[in-house]
Order: C-alpha cells, then sequence, then structure tokens
C-alpha cells in the first residue's frame, strides 16, 4: 500500500489542506516549524486510517461533528482508494464526495489486517523508540537476541517484559522463600488444618464419656438410697444407746422416794433463815459484854494524867529558835576556814610583787593595772613583728637567686656553636623523598628488564620456523590475523569441498556395488528377457513368415540360402514349416515371459537405467574433485607466498595463528624490554644528580660527604639526622638567649622589695619601744617578754580583790551569832526561867531543852482526847447490843412453828428431809422428759419396754459398725460425683459447635487462593520462559541475512567509522552483538555511545523490516524526527539510508528542523524526494 | 390430610468449595452454610406443622470426623421432638462410612429405618396418621445390590413410602450405588418414593411421584440454583401435590458473557453488572457464589487476558458495588478466543510471528511441553495433595493441562509486547 495523498480536510489547526507524496515512491520529508501542526498531521494520517478516537484534542478549530481527513491510496495492484474519515459512532469512512458511506472493509483490505498497534508498532519510528531502543541495548549488554527482538517487533524493551514476568513469578512463589504469597498461604493452611484437627471431637471421645457418665449417675442413685437407710438406722440405734443409762438410774430414784414421801417441804431459804437468827443471837450477847469492860478501863486512863498549858502557848517561837540554831552552827564552824583562805591571798600577792622587774609594796600594785588601748597595742606590735623581719629575709634571698640563674644563662650561651642555615639541605632532601622510593623502583625495573629479556630469549628459542634475532622477528613481515583468518577459511572451505567430492564418490561407488549387486541377483535367478529380445525374435519370425508365404507363392525355392538359414536358426535339420512354428512359439514364449515376469523386467530395466545414471554421477564427482584439488593447490600456493616475504614455510593456517600471536607475544616482549631499560637509565641519572645536590649542601654545613656506594634511601636518611641535629642546637640558643634576658629585666622590682622590707622594720622598732616602756621594759625585750609582764601584773591584782571579798565575809558571820544568842535568853526567861542558868553555858544545850519540854506536853494532851472519845463509843455500843438480843430469840420462835418442832434443835433434821425428797423428785422429772425425747414420738412406757431389750455393750458396737460403712459409702459417692462433673463437662464441651466446620471453610478457601495463585505462577513462569525460547529462536533464523544488511547500513550511519556488526560470544557463552573497527578490532556495546547504539538499533530495526518485506507488499513507513541528534555528516547518512529504503516502501519522514530539509535537498537526488511543508 | 416433607444429603458441616478469599468477599454468609439450612428445614417443619419429616440419607460427609456435627443434628430433631414432629431417617453412603451415624442417641421421635434389611417405622404416631414408611439404610459404603427388591410388601390401607438412597439407574456424577429401575420401584405400588443421594432436584415419575429432592445446600459451582427439600401434600385419596420449598442459604450461579461485540474491556464490566442485578433479582438477594465464563472471538481478546488479574478484579469491584454486597467471585474462566485463528499468523510478523509459531510447535510436541512441566516441579512439590492428584487437581504432567497454560500464555505475551508501544 503506498499512500498518495493526506487531505487534512478539518482537523486540528488546518483547514483544507492537502499533503501530496508523489507517486508514493522515495523519501516524503514532511516539514512543519513548532506548531506548525507536525504531530496534528501525523495523528491526522493514523485516524484516517484507523479512525479518530472518541476522546480527541483536535477539535480546537473545528468541532466533533466536522472532523474530517482524507486521503488517497494505492494498493500493490495498483487500485486507488480515496475516501473521508469523520468522528462518529458508525460509519467513520466516507466517499470522496463526504456522502456516499464507504466500506470500512476496503482499507482494512489495503491494510492486510494490521490493527492500529501493530501498524504503529511495525511502520512507525520516533525518536523515543529509538532512544528507547539504544538504551536497551546497553543495558542488555549487546544479547544478540535481544536486540534483534525487539527491532524486530519495534517495542524496544522486550527484557523489561520478560523480567517483569519473572518478578511476578517470584513474588507468588520461591522454592526456598516462604515470604511469597503462595509459600504464606500453604503455611496459613497448615495451621488452620491443625486448628482442624483439634477442635474436631472423635466419636469414639463422646460414645466413651456417655457410657462412662451413665454408670458413674446409676451407681450414685444406688448408694444414695444405701446411705439413707443406714442412717436411720444409727439414729434409732443412738437413742437407745442414750435411753439406757437413763433406766439404770430411774429405778434406785423411784425407791428411795418412798422413804421422804411424809417429809414436809420447807422453803428454799429456810436452813439460811435459821442459821443466821442463830449466830446474830450468840454476838450479840458477846458484844454487850465487852463494852462494859472497856468503859471501866477508860475511866482511869483519864484519871491519871495532866497537861502544862503555858508551854503550848509558845510553841511557835521554840520552834524558830531550834531552827536558827542550824545556820548559827554551820556559820560557827566556816569563819576559821575563811581567815585562812584570806591570809593565803595576801601571801601569794606580796610574791608576785617581788617577781616583777620593779619591786613593788602591796598598795602600790593597783597603779600596775594596764588601760585597754595600751595592751592592744602592745599586742598588735607583737604580732607585726614576726612577718616583718621574715619578709625583710626573703626579698633579700630572691634578689640571690635571680642573679645566680642570670650568671647560669650566661654560661649556657657561651659554650654552644653558632647558628647554621639549613634550608638549601631541607630543599634538596624533600626533592629527593618527592621522587619517591627511586632505590625500590630501581631495583623493580632492574629485575623487570631482567626478567623480560630472559623470557624474550626463551620464547624466541621457543618460536618454531624462526631463526633470527629478536629486533629482526620486530620488523619480520607476516601476513595479518585477518589474512591468517581468511585463509583459514578458505583454505578449510577447500577442504570441505574436497572431502565432500570425495564423500561423494564414495557414496556414488557405493550405490553401484550396491546397484551391481541387485542386478546380479536378479540375473542369477535366471535370464531376463528384454524387449530387444522380444523384437529381434519377432523380426526374425516376420521374416519367416515373408520366407514361408515366398516359398508357397514360390516366389523362392527351399533350399536358399535364406530359407536353410532360416530352419537351422530354429528347427535344425527340420523343414520351413516346423522351423516357422518353432519361430512363432519361441516368439509367443518371450512374449509371454515378458508379461508374466513384467516385474523382475522392469527391475532390471530400472537396475540399468540407475547404473548408467550412478556412473555418470560418479564421473563427475571425479571431475568436480579434481577441481577441487586444484583450487587447493592454487590456494596453498597463495598461502606459502603470503609468507614469503618473511622467509617462513608456513604450516596450517591454524598453527600459523598461534606461531603469529606467539609471534606478537615476543614483539610486545621486545618493546616492553625496551621501555624497561630507558627507564633504568633515565632513573640511574636522576638518583647520581641528586647524590651530587646533597653532597653541596653537606659541604656548606661543614658535614662529611655521603659514600659514593651508599644507597639514595640511607643518604637521605643520615641526610635527615643532621639536618635535625643542626635543628635542635639552633633552637637550644634561642631558648637560652630569651632566658637571659626575661631574668635580667625581673632584677630591679627586686631589688626595690628589699628595700622597702627594711624600711618597715625600722619603723615597728621605734613604736614598739615606745609601747614597751610602760611595762618598764625596753626596746630589746621580745613580744613574749612583754606578754609575760602582762600575765603577772594581771595575776597579782586577781589575788588583791579576793582577800577583800573573803574579809567582808568574816564580818557577817560574827555580827549574825550575836543576834541569836540575845533572842534566845528572852524566850528562856518567859518560858523557862529554870532554865536560865545552863544559858551561860551554853546556848546550844538550853534550845534543846526547851524543845525537848515540848514535845512531851504535845503528846499528853493528845493522849487525853483519844481517851474521852472512846469512851463514847463504848456507851453506844452497849446499848445496841441489848436491842438486837430480844430481836433474834423473836425470829428463833417463829421458825419453830413453821417446821412444826418443839425446840430450835429439831430444826437441822426437819431441813434435811425436806431437801432430800426434793431432790428425788427433781431427778426422776428430769429422766423422764429426757426419754421422751429420745422415744421421739413412741410411747414413753413402750420405749422403755423396748430399750429394756437392749444392752449397752452391742448398742455401742452396732453403731460403729454402721458408721464404718457410712463413711465408706460417703467416699463412693464423693468420688462418683467428682467424676460425673467431669464427665458432664467432657460432654458439654462437645456442644455441637461448629468451630472445627468453620475452620475447615476457612482451609477451602485457602486451598482455592492456592490453586489461583500457582496457576497465576504457572502463567508468569511459563511467559517467562517462553518468551526467552522466542527471542533464542528469532535470533537463530534472522541472524544471518539481517545482521549482514544491518552490518552495512550501521556502517553507512557511522560513516566508517566502524565497518560493521558481527556476532560474538561473551565470557559466559552468550551470543552478543559487537561493532566492528576498520581495522579488524572489534567493539562491545559497553564501549559505544548512546548515538552509536542507536544508530545499531535503526540499523537493525530497517534491516528487520526490509527483511520482513519479502515477498509482502510494502507498507508506508512513517518516521518521526529521529535524527534530532545526529550530527548534520550523520543526518545526511542516515538520510541515504532511508532514501534506499523508501526505493522499496514509501518513507514518510516528519520533521520540524528546518536543517534536516537543507542536507536533504542537497545529499539526496531531487527525483527520490519529496518536501512538504505545512 | 397428610402432610409432610421430603428431604435429603444434608451434608451437614461440609464445606463450601471453590471460594478463594479477597477483601470485601461475603465471608460471613458461607460460615455454616449446610447449618443454616437445616435450621430452616425444622423451621419450615415446625411453620408448617407437618405429620412427619423424612430424611432419604447422607446427613454428613463421610470422611468428616467431628462429632460436634452430629450433635448438632440431634439438637435441631429435638425441637422437632418439642413440637411433636416425627422424624423417619435412612442413612446413606456417606453415613454408612461415617461412625458417628450409629453412635449418635437420637431423641425418641426419631427412628433410623434398620440396614440389615429393608424395614417399616414402627413409631405409633406414623400408625395413628395411617403412614407406612419402608425403607433401609446402607450397611456398606459402597452398596451395589438392588436394595429395593428387599423392600416389604405395602400395607394395604395405609399411605406407603419407600425410602431408598439410590441413584436409580445412573446419574452424571454420583456413585452408582443401590441401583435399580423405576420399574422396580412402581412394582412395590408404593404411594411416594422419597429417593436421597442424587444432588440435583428431579422428579423421575409422576404417578406414584418418585422424586430426588437434591441436597440442601450447594457446595460447589458444579450444585447451581436453587436447593432445598419438598413440601408434600396428601389428599384423602392418597394423590400427592409436591411444592418445593428451597431452604439454602448461599447459591451458585453461572455467569455466561459474550464478549464477541465488545470494543473495550469496560462494556464487558457492564454487561457484567446487567447480568449480576439479574441473578441476585432472580435469588431473592440471597448471597450468590458466582462463575463467570467470558467466550467469543473478541478484539479485546488480548487486552482481556494479558492482564486477567485486573480484570478478575474489576469483576469483583462490581459485587462490591452492589447494595448489599452478597456476591462473590468464585473465578473467572476465560475462554475467549482472538478474532484470528490460533497459529494464524497472518497479521504478525517478525518476533511476534516466532513467539506465536514457537507456541504452536510447542503445544504440538508433548516432548517439549514436558520439558515445561519440568520447570514447573518445585511448584508441585510444595502444592497441598488436593491440588495435585484428584478429579479438580492441577494436572502438571497432562500436556492438555499444559496447552491450556499455553493458550493462555499467548495472550499474555502478545498484549504485552502490544502495550509495550504505547508505553
Amino acid at each position: 500500500m503506498k499512500i498518495l495523498q493526506l487531505n487534512l480536510l478539518a482537523f486540528g489547526p488546518f483547514t483544507g489542506q492537502s499533503l501530496h507524496f508523489g507517486n508514493g515512491t522515495g523519501l516524503s520529508i514532511v516539514h512543519g516549524a513548532n506548531e506548525a501542526g507536525k504531530s496534528s498531521s501525523l495523528r491526522a494520517l493514523r485516524n484516517l486510517l484507523y479512525g479518530i478516537p472518541q476522546q480527541t484534542s483536535d477539535d480546537f478549530v473545528h468541532s466533533y461533528q466536522n472532523l474530517r481527513i482524507g486521503g488517497v491510496f494505492e494498493s500493490a495492484d495498483g487500485t486507488r482508494l480515496e475516501c473521508i474519515r469523520r468522528k462518529a459512532r458508525t460509519n467513520t469512512l466516507r466517499g470522496p464526495d463526504d456522502v456516499e458511506v464507504c466500506d470500512e472493509s476496503q482499507l482494512l483490505q489495503l491494510l492486510e489486517g494490521i490493527d492500529e498497534k501493530t501498524y504503529a508498532q511495525r511502520f512507525g519510528i520516533d525518536y523515543q523508540e529509538l532512544r528507547r531502543g539504544g538504551n536497551a541495548i546497553i543495558q542488555g549488554g549487546g544479547d544478540l537476541g535481544e536486540i534483534l527482538f525487539a527491532a524486530g517487533a519495534g517495542m524496544a524493551n522486550v527484557k523489561q517484559i520478560q523480567q517483569q514476568f519473572e518478578t511476578e513469578a517470584d513474588a507468588l512463589f520461591k522454592p526456598r522463600g516462604s515470604n511469597q504469597k503462595l509459600g504464606q498461604a500453604l503455611s496459613e493452611l497448615d495451621r488452620v488444618r491443625k486448628e482442624i484437627r483439634e477442635s474436631q471431637v472423635p466419636t469414639s471421645q463422646w460414645v466413651e464419656h456417655d457410657r462412662e457418665l451413665r454408670k458413674a449417675e446409676d451407681r450414685q442413685q444406688k448408694i444414695d438410697q444405701e446411705l439413707r437407710r443406714k442412717r436411720i438406722e444409727r439414729n434409732r440405734l443412738d437413742r437407745i444407746g442414750q435411753s439406757l443409762p437413763l433406766l439404770g438410774r430411774r429405778h434406785p430414784l423411784r425407791e428411795a422416794l418412798v422413804d421422804v414421801a411424809t417429809a414436809r417441804l420447807l422453803p428454799e431459804s429456810f436452813e439460811a433463815d435459821r442459821r443466821e437468827a442463830a449466830t446474830a443471837l450468840s454476838s450479840a450477847i458477846r458484844a454487850e459484854a465487852k463494852a462494859g469492860q472497856e468503859i471501866e478501863r477508860l475511866e482511869g486512863e483519864l484519871r491519871s494524867v495532866s497537861v502544862p498549858v503555858d508551854l503550848l502557848k509558845h510553841r511557835t517561837a521554840i520552834s524558830k529558835a531550834h531552827t536558827d540554831l542550824g545556820s548559827y552552827q554551820k556559820a560557827s564552824r566556816d569563819r576559821p576556814g575563811l581567815i585562812a583562805d584570806r591570809d593565803a591571798a595576801l601571801r601569794s600577792a606580796e610574791a608576785h610583787c617581788r617577781e616583777l622587774s620593779q619591786p613593788t609594796t602591796l598598795d602600790q600594785a593597783a597603779s600596775l593595772r594596764l588601760s585597754k588601748g595600751q595592751r592592744r597595742k602592745i599586742q598588735e606590735l607583737a604580732g607585726d613583728c614576726k612577718a616583718l623581719i621574715d619578709k625583710q629575709a626573703s626579698s633579700e634571698q630572691q634578689l640571690r637567686q635571680l642573679d645566680k640563674l642570670i650568671h647560669q644563662a650566661d654560661d649556657t650561651i657561651r659554650r654552644l656553636p653558632q647558628r647554621r642555615d639549613l634550608s638549601e639541605l631541607d630543599r634538596t632532601i624533600r626533592q629527593g623523598q618527592k621522587y619517591g622510593d627511586l632505590d625500590r623502583q630501581l631495583s623493580d625495573d632492574q629485575a623487570e628488564f631482567e626478567y623480560l629479556k630472559d623470557q624474550a630469549q626463551i620464547e624466541l628459542a621457543r618460536l618454531p620456523l624462526y631463526t633470527g634475532t629478536l629486533e629482526e622477528l620486530e620488523t619480520l613481515p607476516v601476513p595479518s590475523a585477518e589474512t591468517i583468518d581468511q585463509f583459514e577459511r578458505v583454505l578449510s572451505d577447500a577442504d570441505e569441498e574436497l572431502r565432500r567430492c570425495r564423500d561423494k564418490m564414495d557414496g556414488f561407488s557405493e550405490a553401484r556395488q550396491n546397484l551391481q549387486a541387485s542386478l546380479d541377483a536378479l540375473r542369477l535367478t535366471g535370464e531376463v528377457p528384454t524387449e530387444a529380445e522380444l523384437e529381434t525374435i519377432r523380426r526374425r519370425r516376420n521374416a519367416g513368415w515373408d520366407l514361408v508365404l515366398q516359398v508357397w507363392q514360390e516366389n523362392l525355392s527351399s533350399t536358399d540360402a535364406a530359407v536353410t538359414g532360416f530352419v537351422e536358426e530354429f528347427d535344425s535339420g527340420g523343414d520351413l514349416k516346423a522351423a516357422f512354428r518353432a519361430s512363432l512359439e519361441s516368439a509367443d514364449m518371450i512374449a509371454d515371459r515378458l508379461r508374466r515376469e513384467a516385474d523382475r523386467v522392469a527391475q532390471e530395466a530400472k537396475l540399468t537405467a540407475d547404473l548408467q545414471q550412478v556412473d555418470l554421477r560418479f564421473q563427475t564427482a571425479c571431475d568436480s574433485r579434481k577441481e577441487a584439488e586444484k583450487r587447493r593447490e592454487k590456494l596453498e600456493g597463495e598461502w606459502q607466498s603470503q609468507w614469503s616475504a618473511a622467509r617462513i614455510a608456513p604450516l596450517t593456517p591454524r598453527e600459523m595463528r598461534s606461531w603469529r600471536s606467539q609471534q606478537q607475544r615476543l614483539v610486545d616482549i621486545a618493546s616492553r624490554k625496551r621501555t624497561r631499560e630507558a627507564e633504568l637509565q633515565r632513573l640511574v641519572t636522576q638518583i647520581e644528580a641528586l647524590r651530587g645536590d646533597l653532597n653541596q649542601c653537606l659541604e656548606a654545613l661543614l658535614q662529611p660527604a655521603v659514600a659514593d656506594h651508599e644507597q639514595l634511601s640511607r643518604v637521605l636518611d643520615s641526610c635527615q639526622v643532621i639536618a635535625e641535629e643542626i635543628r635542635k642546637e639552633n633552637q637550644l640558643r634561642e631558648q637560652m638567649e630569651q632566658e637571659g634576658e626575661k631574668l635580667r629585666s625581673q632584677r630591679p622590682t627586686a631589688e626595690q622589695a628589699a628595700h622597702d622590707a627594711r624600711e618597715r622594720l625600722d619603723e615597728w622598732r621605734t613604736q614598739w619601744a615606745d609601747a614597751v616602756s610602760v611595762l618598764g621594759l625596753d626596746v630589746q625585750a621580745t613580744p613574749v617578754e612583754a606578754n609575760a609582764v602582762i600575765e603577772t601584773i594581771d595575776e597579782l591584782l586577781q589575788l588583791l580583790d579576793e582577800s577583800a571579798r573573803l574579809e567582808v565575809r568574816i564580818g557577817g558571820i560574827d555580827e549574825d551569832a550575836d543576834k541569836f544568842r540575845l533572842s534566845v535568853r528572852t524566850l528562856i526567861e518567859q518560858v523557862a526561867p529554870d532554865l536560865g542558868d545552863r544559858l551561860t553555858h551554853s546556848v546550844d544545850q538550853s534550845v534543846a531543852d526547851l524543845v525537848d519540854r515540848l514535845s512531851r506536853a504535845v503528846e499528853d494532851q493528845t493522849k487525853v482526847e483519844s481517851w474521852q472519845q472512846q469512851l463514847q463509843s463504848q456507851r453506844a455500843e452497849r446499848e445496841a447490843a441489848a436491842d438486837a438480843i430480844t430481836q433474834w430469840r423473836d425470829t428463833l420462835e417463829t421458825l419453830c412453828r413453821q417446821a412444826d418442832c418443839q425446840s430450835q434443835d429439831d430444826l437441822p433434821q426437819a431441813e434435811e428431809r425436806s431437801a432430800r425428797r426434793r431432790r428425788i423428785e427433781s431427778e426422776l422429772q428430769g429422766i423422764d422428759e429426757r426419754l421422751y425425747q429420745l422415744a421421739s414420738g413412741t410411747a414413753l412406757e413402750e420405749w422403755i419396754a423396748a430399750v429394756e431389750q437392749f444392752d449397752s455393750d452391742r448398742v455401742q458396737m452396732d453403731i460403729a459398725g454402721l458408721d464404718e460403712s457410712l463413711r465408706l459409702l460417703e467416699e463412693e459417692k464423693q468420688r462418683l460425683s467428682e467424676s460425673i462433673g467431669e464427665r458432664r463437662n467432657e460432654l458439654s464441651r462437645m456442644n455441637g459447635s461448629g468451630q472445627a466446620a468453620e475452620a475447615q471453610v476457612q482451609a477451602e478457601c485457602l486451598l482455592a487462593s492456592i490453586r489461583g495463585d500457582a496457576e497465576e505462577y504457572v502463567r508468569k513462569r511459563l511467559a517467562a520462559l517462553v518468551l526467552a525460547q522466542a527471542i533464542e529462536r528469532f535470533r537463530e533464523s534472522s541472524q544471518g541475512p539481517v545482521l549482514s544488511r544491518a552490518s552495512e547500513l550501521f556502517s553507512t550511519l557511522t560513516l566508517g567509522s566502524f565497518s560493521g556488526l558481527r556476532a560474538d560470544s561473551d565470557d559466559t557463552g552468550k551470543t552478543v552483538l559487537v561493532g566492528v573497527r576498520p581495522g579488524g578490532q572489534t567493539v562491545q556495546v559497553a564501549g559505544m555511545s548512546e548515538g552509536t547504539c542507536d544508530q545499531i538499533y535503526l540499523a537493525l530495526r530497517i534491516a528487520l523490516l526490509e527483511s520482513s518485506l519479502h515477498g509482502r507488499a510494502p507498507f508506508p513507513l512513517i518516521v518521526d524526527d529521529i535524527l534530532i541528534m545526529f550530527d548534520n555528516e550523520r543526518t545526511a547518512a542516515a538520510l541515504k539510508v532511508l532514501s534506499h529504503f523508501s526505493q522499496t516502501t514509501q518513507v514518510i519522514l516528519f520533521t520540524h528542523h528546518e536543517h534536516l530539509v537543507d542536507i536533504a535537498t542537497d545529499t539526496l537526488p531531487e527525483s527520490s524526494l519529496h518536501v512538504i511543508r505545512l | 390430610m397428610l402432610r409432610f416433607i421430603h428431604a435429603a444429603d444434608i451434608h451437614l458441616d461440609s464445606p463450601l468449595k471453590g471460594l478463594e478469599k479477597y477483601e470485601g468477599a461475603p465471608v460471613d454468609e458461607i460460615r455454616g452454610a449446610t447449618r443454616k439450612a437445616l435450621d430452616n428445614l425444622v423451621d419450615l417443619a415446625i411453620e408448617r406443622q407437618v405429620d412427619f419429616v423424612l430424611i432419604a440419607g447422607d446427613l454428613y460427609d463421610g470422611n468428616w470426623k467431628d462429632h460436634n456435627t452430629g450433635l448438632f443434628f440431634v439438637s435441631r430433631m429435638h425441637r422437632l421432638r418439642d413440637e411433636g414432629i416425627p422424624v423417619v431417617l435412612i442413612s446413606g453412603n456417606h453415613d454408612a462410612a461415617n461412625r458417628m451415624t450409629r453412635s449418635l442417641r437420637l431423641p425418641d421421635n426419631v427412628e433410623l429405618l434398620p440396614h440389615t434389611e429393608a424395614g417399616t417405622a414402627s413409631m405409633a404416631r406414623l400408625a395413628e396418621l395411617g403412614v407406612a414408611i419402608h425403607g433401609r439404610s446402607f450397611a456398606n459404603p459402597a452398596e451395589f445390590d438392588n436394595l429395593a427388591q428387599g423392600y416389604v410388601r405395602k400395607k394395604s390401607g395405609f399411605f406407603n413410602i419407600g425410602m431408598l438412597h439410590t441413584s436409580l439407574d445412573g446419574a452424571d456424577g454420583h456413585e452408582p450405588y443401590a441401583p435399580c429401575s423405576l420399574d422396580d420401584l412402581r412394582q412395590k405400588e408404593y404411594d411416594y418414593w422419597a429417593l436421597g443421594h442424587v444432588h440435583v432436584r428431579q422428579i423421575r415419575c409422576d404417578e406414584p411421584p418418585v422424586v430426588f429432592p437434591g441436597n440442601l445446600q450447594g457446595r460447589h459451582i458444579r450444585e447451581t440454583g436453587a436447593k432445598g427439600c419438598y413440601f408434600v401434600s396428601v389428599d384423602a385419596q392418597h394423590h400427592c401435590t409436591l411444592e418445593f420449598v428451597p431452604l439454602d442459604v448461599f447459591r451458585w450461579e453461572i455467569c455466561r458473557l459474550d464478549a464477541t461485540e465488545a470494543r473495550r474491556p469496560e462494556s464487558l464490566i457492564d454487561q457484567f453488572s446487567t447480568e449480576l442485578t439479574r441473578l441476585t433479582k432472580m435469588h431473592d438477594g440471597l448471597p450468590l457464589g458466582v462463575r463467570v465464563e467470558v467466550t467469543g472471538a473478541t478484539a479485546i481478546h488480548e487486552i482481556l487476558r494479558s492482564d486477567s488479574i485486573r480484570w478478575l478484579n474489576e469483576f469483583r469491584n462490581v459485587t462490591l458495588a452492589q447494595q448489599n454486597q452478597r456476591a462473590w467471585i468464585e473465578k473467572v474462566r476465560w475462554n475467549t478466543t482472538s478474532r484470528r485463528e490460533r497459529g494464524d499468523s497472518s497479521d504478525l510478523s517478525g518476533p511476534l510471528a516466532v513467539l506465536s509459531g514457537h507456541l504452536e510447535e510447542l503445544r504440538s510436541d508433548p516432548s517439549r511441553l514436558m520439558e515445561l512441566a519440568g520447570v514447573l516441579e518445585t511448584l508441585k512439590r510444595k502444592l497441598p495433595d488436593e491440588l495435585v492428584n484428584g478429579d479438580d487437581a492441577l494436572k502438571f504432567d497432562d500436556p492438555e493441562q499444559l496447552c491450556r497454560w499455553l493458550d493462555e500464555v499467548e495472550p499474555l505475551l502478545l498484549g504485552h509486547m502490544r502495550e509495550g508501544v504505547d508505553g
């Protein structure tokens, strides 16, 4: 199909514009500047072919219903189709009149069923695709299969698609992964299945629990009944056991009751009342008698005593005198001690006076008292003394120390040498170090040079066919590797052809043998009749018939030679008749055999024919072989001549290739050896120069020069050591000079300080002399001495104060003693004049006597008062006792009447009988009540009769037996009820829960998703695999012819920078695409620029398009500005390629680059170029 | 007038199969579906005050080992007992395989007919109603004898019912247990034959009625449509009137879509939406398990098949957009074909033609198919047994299965290749 015309009737920015593409051959360039509608026209072309999409942005000038694109197409057979496309839902294609509906199928037929996407993919190429294709080539490392596949499909990213499938498959499942979707679902399935197993309740388990429960419940019921029966029995026995002792006590009580039945029942309190009355009566009689006696005694006592009243009146004064006596006595005792203390103090004071430097009396001593000011002044001065003296001494010492240091520094400087300049030496050392490790480099180079020299010798000795020197070898004119490859190829082709000829000949001769064998075998089974034989015999028979006729018509004699010959031939000795018949028969016989043995005949004929054929072919093969041998020889000769210049008799190309690579290696070694030698020379020179420089420097520094044989690195090291030493000396000298300077600057300050200290000390001495003069000391006195004098004066004054105080106290004591003695005398004269005499002797005794008399008088007065009170109370008691006696006698008489007794003495017996009757009756009543309770509803007499059947021991035994069996039953019941509880619990857990079933539902859901994901995985995995296989197949099928065509195109596109493209194997054995330089050198895609890769893609794309067009009608190729990144020369080359391609199929190039149009017009012949401007 | 319910194949606690969970799927609706269906049966019996209930075998799945299932059944039978409704059971092949059947303590309103020989239900209430129910339980999981022959003679004056778990003269997808012919049954001159075993509801004979009520709840996509029981009314002349009452709580349906005319995938989705609405209405809003089958030689074949997961999700979205969100997409079967014939690469050329040709070659060469199977071996080893063995398994070694996968791979690859153009 060709596009002759594109009519932009109403579309995008266009109205009624028409693009004419000539007759549809040659390159059409549609040029539009930016915004001129290049993209719109490109879109219009596509929409014309495949309809305007539902949503389009090309309606900004013309509304949807007015959009129109027209076109004129021409099919391969020359028929034309003109139509108009409008935007609508149906019938969008119309005829040129824009009225008549045009059948879409006509257009589809032109398009040969290719849909829009495929069209864009295969017959459209734009810049983006070119870039993607170029990138994919780099990223894929030049994988030939991928590149071809991508370029063939026009989709550029085939690798990405394959990887996407693999990634998607991996996300679903990895054999060893567990994070993939399938792995996770599988482990979830395991978990759910475990849950199912755990929540299922096996039927056997349920049946077991159910049976056990029923058994336990039956047993429990039985035990309950048994327990009830036994408990009733035990209860009855218990009651009988309790009743038995009651009956034992009941009988004697009833007999005792008979004795006391007549006794009068007295009130409970009767006996107590009776005892109280008797006791009270006798005690009243005793009280009356005792009171009488007491009254008599008291009255006697009172009469015997009298009390002194005057003494008692002065009781207070006497008590006071008694108290004061104590104070008086104490003062008398203290007085002598106080006098002694006073005298001692005075003596001590006198001693202190003598101690003072100026002898003083006690009376003068008071004047020695120091004022506070004087005392403080002396203390302050004393405190300053030591500091001032120390200060003066230390400042002197400092000054001396300074002078000593200054001297030392000057001394050191004198001993050091003068400073020396190091800069030159340092610079030279640095330079030496900058060169690096020259020694090692030198020895390395030396070693490598030696190694290369040896290696060259060895390799040279190993190189066959050559006997010259290494240097000659380098210039030896050997053929290039390509030439060797070429010869290997052609020679092996020639060998191959020769071998093929031989094989053919072998085949033919074998075939011939086989055929011959078959023929022989056929013939061995009997002569095969042939058509020729039949023909001969028939001719003979006919001749015989002629003879017969002639003889019969007598034209011929029967003895004619012809006749006899005939007869001889067929029936020797017979006649003509017989001979003719024989000839007839033998003709028939042969005819019959031919018919009968037709197969064998045919077989023989075929075998014979085949044999001839084979012979013929064998001959041809022989000829071919001879020719091939000749060609081979000629080639061999050419091969030999290639090497004649090198004067080498070559072996096979394969061997010579390895020889050549060996020779190349030697050449390489020779060149490296030369380089190394030069390097060595350079190093030696460098080292010597450095050594000279160093020696110069050392000389300048007055150091010995270095030894010639010393290694450079060691020389550098020792130079560095020397430099370091000199640097240290310089530094020390500088340091000492600075130190001396500093010390000298400090000296004036120290001097001033010493002077100040001396002055301050002198001033202090003046003040001190003045202050201590008060103490009678001179300036020489030390502060310690001054302090001692002050202390002595203080102690002296203290002693004088003490003696004055004691004097006062002694006076007071004497005065108090006189006063006391006067008051005692007055008191005695008033109350006891009889004691007056004794007073003169002792005040103490008089006071004691007075006190004694007073205490006796008080005592007597107290006794009299007490006796009078006692007398009064005894009289009252005697009267009360008399009243009580009367009252109790009446009470006793009443009681006797109550107990029906004659006398008071009969009362106790009556009381005892009454009490016995009461006790027995009450006890009997208690027993009967208890029995009545135990009878528990049975009549009392009946119960007693029943109980009397038992004896106590038997009842106890029966009860113990019952208790034991009750205990056992209770225990069993307990066990059963626990077991029942457990079983019920178990069974209630089996409550028809749907948990297991629900888990099963979950498991099914999981299985469904695992299945879905597994299938998805299979699809993705297979897709990746199949795609990889298809890529490989496509490579195999299209590699040869396509690659050689692409190689040409690539060479053109790269302006001969590459001579072509070639398939090659990389390290992994993968077939990759490599570029070939004109010298035969190959370049991996990794080493190519992006632009070059784009050109590879373009070359392959066009080569594949060309190859896909073989035998098919061409289709217009739409090219959208792919050349924007090409320089002018390459653009011209690309245009040429496109132009060449446009000879077979229409090419429409859309561009908005004016320069491209210019280049096209300059480069391409006018006849094959249509420039269309928008 | 006599009224009773005839049900069979309850398959209690049998799980619903083939439903892959996804966000928004009506998970709660399938939980305990068979139990809910049994509850519906009991409710129906009580609501309609039936005289008795017949269950013609297969109460549970044969390989299901949870006694809770039996206990649940018993608890529901107790409900009928409280209402005074007798139940007559026979055990089917599944029950015979399950130990639970004979260990259950059924309440006294439930009678399981004997498995040693054919018998007649002995509950007094049935005699009062004038009904004689004959039948025989399966003794073994597989009964290949004609059990019907041993059934007792009809009891005259009574309404005679025969209960039998059978496939009659054979039914698709069902084991040929207790085989017998319709004539065998007619000869007994019973008034009603209550059959079980075949899960598809069918009335095999009108006079007397020979009835398969089908199972109570569909469990997978091969059990489509409404499932339930027959409610039977008998008049004085022993003439039966049958009414089918659906009892299921989740229903299975196949939704067939023809993509032949579809120009865009979206129109297919719209088509599905319309169809789903129709199905939902048809099944009274019950939750549905829907299998979508897309057929037709269509222009969008490659678009659909190159990203089938995406379109599956689109279908799911349609169900989620439904008001009650009660449909579950079980699976989408893509049976579309390209407009062009398989192997015809006329509109393909270059690599795509090679790819297509290569696939065609793989499909026709069993030994190369097996090579492909080798790649899938690691996956196969990891998959659970159900997915590798059995009727419904993924058959990795089956050339047909592998071909089907390749059929799916082709549009996937071509679709991606062609997508690559604009991307």
